[in-house]
């Protein structure tokens, strides 16, 4: 009898299961800068011109540039504010709670928002009412009836958002794919690309400047009959374009100074170009 | 006659039991349900923040800093990782939350927490939720579906015997009655038996030897007057014989004995009484014998006391399902408009009502202001045992 509530309550606090965690409250994090080198992250788009900038920079940069693997537009900000990088790179325009960061923005260019296929997809562009309805489901065909396999960026990916602005109903359609889950969703502009390449009738949104810094294996199909290129960013003919900008601590800015100085030089400039960015004008 | 409180003292003692019984019924296996469930859920969270936390080690260890701020590369280690979507929780080695992709958190979540190690040193902390709520609302419904079990059983449990317990007490309360009244009966046989053999002979053969003197010429005013007590006493002894055990009904059988009661109580009270007894009457018990041609007399007498009535009626008579019908009538004030208004249940009708009581009988008044009561009495005419 007296070891009945003994047993209960051990049974109890067996399954009373583990304490909750920590509130959600975001705390201030500091991180010491790293004396040997300039550490740049963020936007998966902006990498391939940042590698590009960095093995060119050579004597103007003081301190090697390292440029981390993708951590996404928001986790180069965060990263950047705590002090984990010196440079965060950023593919869209800052949100709410990241104004407030205090971070110092120096623009970075623009970037191509493109529709990229497989490269055994026979045609050459496609239309936007065309990507509409594969996203929604109310086609399963190219242009030339060959089957097409839609693949998706995650939600909060900034080249949905330039890609909606130039396609009138994408993002409702695309929405409609996430609910139905019948669509592959890729979280990096490198995994969209290697899926990009795996996939045969597979197309994707990716970046003009992620695709020309080293896949020529895959296909940048025009978009109602306009094709992506420095050339139609800079003249504001290509609809989906996306702003990139580097994000830095004010308090770090003489660590990242003159990579940043390097990156809006006149080689800067044409390295950017040559990798598919539109420079940003000084 | 004191009563028996068998079913008062049964309840008391099988209330709680009962109530126990129930509590147990209601409580055990849905309180085991929810235990071993309960159970299940912090070990299935506990199990998948482990998994978690193997999918994020390589994570960690390929970049010891810049994987705190990669959401979505997290969220794509743990989709690759071949989980189910679950609330998950995150934080590094600092205490600090970290952005993870997540499913919403349920409204009562269960955490099985796991933590990630490298090399001994603790990098993260994983927690999973598992849905409380779930649990709860299952458990609640087989908690209700016992209470309803443990109510229906604990009705069983408690109705049943005492109903049974108060059937008996009731079936007993009416032996020891009857036992009562047959034992009383008995005694008064026995004194009346005694009063008449013993005294009554005693007095007779006094009073004989008293004349036998007076004949001899013993002074015979004297011996007049002790044989005028004499006489009296004998009649005192033959009275109290008759009032504690009506002779006329060993005499004569019941039949006979109302009728004679019938003429003599309506001569003594000047009330025409009618007396119809059916010819063929079954052979009765002695207790329902006494108890009718009692009835009639209590009846009867109440009559003349109360009622103030001219004419009275009795009647008796076998009828179906082997039962006697005893009916006693008159044409008097009825119960409300006599003196029975101020005691309509007192001791003659309550005596008639115990008397019945006890064989098992019924007793039904009818009483019409101005036009009489009619009692109407049954008795079986076989006594249960």
């Amino acid at each position: 009898m007296v070891r009945a509530p003994f047993l209960l309550l051990l049974a109890l606090a067996a399954c009373s299961g583990d304490p909750p965690p920590p509130s959600e409250v975001p705390s201030a994090r500091e991180r010491a800068p790293d004396p040997r080198a300039v550490h740049v992250a963020g936007s998966g788009a902006m990498a391939p011109l940042a590698r590009a900038l960095a093995a060119a920079c050579g004597a103007a940069c003081p301190l090697p540039v390292v440029v981390e693997e993708s951590i996404g537009s928001g986790g180069g900000v965060r990263a950047a504010a705590d002090g984990a990088v010196d440079v965060g790179m950023i593919s869209r325009p800052l949100g709410e709670a990241e104004r407030r960061l205090d971070l110092m923005l120096v623009p970075g260019g623009m970037d191509a928002v493109v529709i990229a296929a497989n490269a055994e997809v026979r045609v050459d562009g496609i239309a936007g009412t065309a990507l509409r309805d594969l996203h929604a489901g109310l086609r399963r065909t190219l242009g030339d009836g060959s089957p097409a396999t839609v693949l998706l960026r995650d939600r909060g990916e900034s080249a949905n958002g330039a890609l909606d602005r130039a396609v009138p109903g994408l993002g409702a359609a695309r929405d409609l794919a996430y609910a139905r889950g019948r669509m592959r969703v890729l979280y990096h502009d490198r995994s969209m690309v290697e899926a990009l390449v795996a996939t045969p009738g597979a197309i994707g949104v990716t970046s003009l400047g992620a695709l020309t810094a080293g896949h020529p294996a895959l296909k940048v199909l025009a978009l109602d009959g306009l094709r992506p290129s420095v050339a139609t960013l800079a003249d504001g003919t290509w609809p989906a374009a996306r702003p990139l900008a580097w994000v830095l601590r004010r308090d770090r800015a003489g660590r990242a100074r003159p990579f940043l100085d390097f990156a809006a030089s006149p080689e800067g400039a044409r390295i950017a170009r040559r990798c598919g960015y539109l420079p940003a004008v000084r | 006659m004191t009563p028996l409180r068998l079913t008062s003292w049964f309840r008391a003692r099988m209330l709680p039991l009962v109530a126990a019984t129930a509590v147990v019924v209601a409580t055990a296996a849905p309180g085991a349900f929810y235990l071993r469930e309960r159970w299940d859920l912090v070990n299935g969270a506990r199990g998948h923040a482990g998994r978690i936390g193997e999918a994020l080690r390589g994570e960690i260890d390929g970049r010891p800093t810049l994987w705190r701020y990669d959401s979505t590369k997290l969220a794509e280690r743990l989709a690759g990782s071949g989980l189910d979507r679950a609330a998950i929780r995150l934080v590094d080695a600092e205490g600090i939350p970290v952005a993870v992709e997540s499913a919403p958190l349920p409204a009562r979540p269960l955490w099985g927490r796991v933590e990630v190690l490298i090399d001994g040193r603790r990098e993260a902390t994983v927690w999973v939720a598992a849905d409380h709520g779930a649990l709860l609302v299952s458990a609640g419904e087989l908690a209700a579906a016992f209470a309803l079990l443990a109510l229906g059983l604990a009705a069983v449990l408690y109705l049943l015997p005492v109903r049974a317990i108060g059937r008996a007490e009731r079936r007993i309360g009416l032996l020891l009655g009857r036992l009562t009244l047959t034992l009383q009966e008995e005694d008064r046989r026995r004194i009346a038996r005694d009063l008449h053999d013993g005294a009554g002979q005693a007095i007779t053969a006094a009073r004989l030897e008293l004349l036998a003197l007076r004949a001899r010429g013993v002074d015979p005013e004297a011996a007049q007057r002790i044989a005028h007590l004499l006489d009296e006493a004998l009649e005192e002894v033959r009275r109290s014989t008759a009032a504690l055990v009506p002779p006329a009904l060993a005499e004569l059988g019941l039949a006979r004995a109302l009728v004679r009661h019938c003429e003599a109580f309506g001569d003594a009270a000047g009330l025409a009484v009618e007396c119809r007894v059916a010819e063929e009457l079954p052979s009765l018990p002695a207790e329902v014998e006494t108890a009718c041609y009692r009835i009639v007399q209590e009846a009867l007498a109440n009559t003349a006391r109360h009622a103030g009535a001219t004419r009275a009626w009795v009647r008796l008579a076998q009828v179906a399902g082997g039962r006697l019908r005893l009916e006693i009538g008159d044409d008097g004030g009825g119960i409300v408009g006599t003196s029975r208004r101020a005691d309509p249940g007192g001791q003659g009708i309550e005596g008639i009502r115990e008397r019945v009581r006890l064989l098992d009988g019924e007793v039904a008044l009818e009483s019409h202001e101005g036009s009489g009561l009619r009692i109407e009495i049954t008795l079986p005419i076989r006594l249960s045992q």
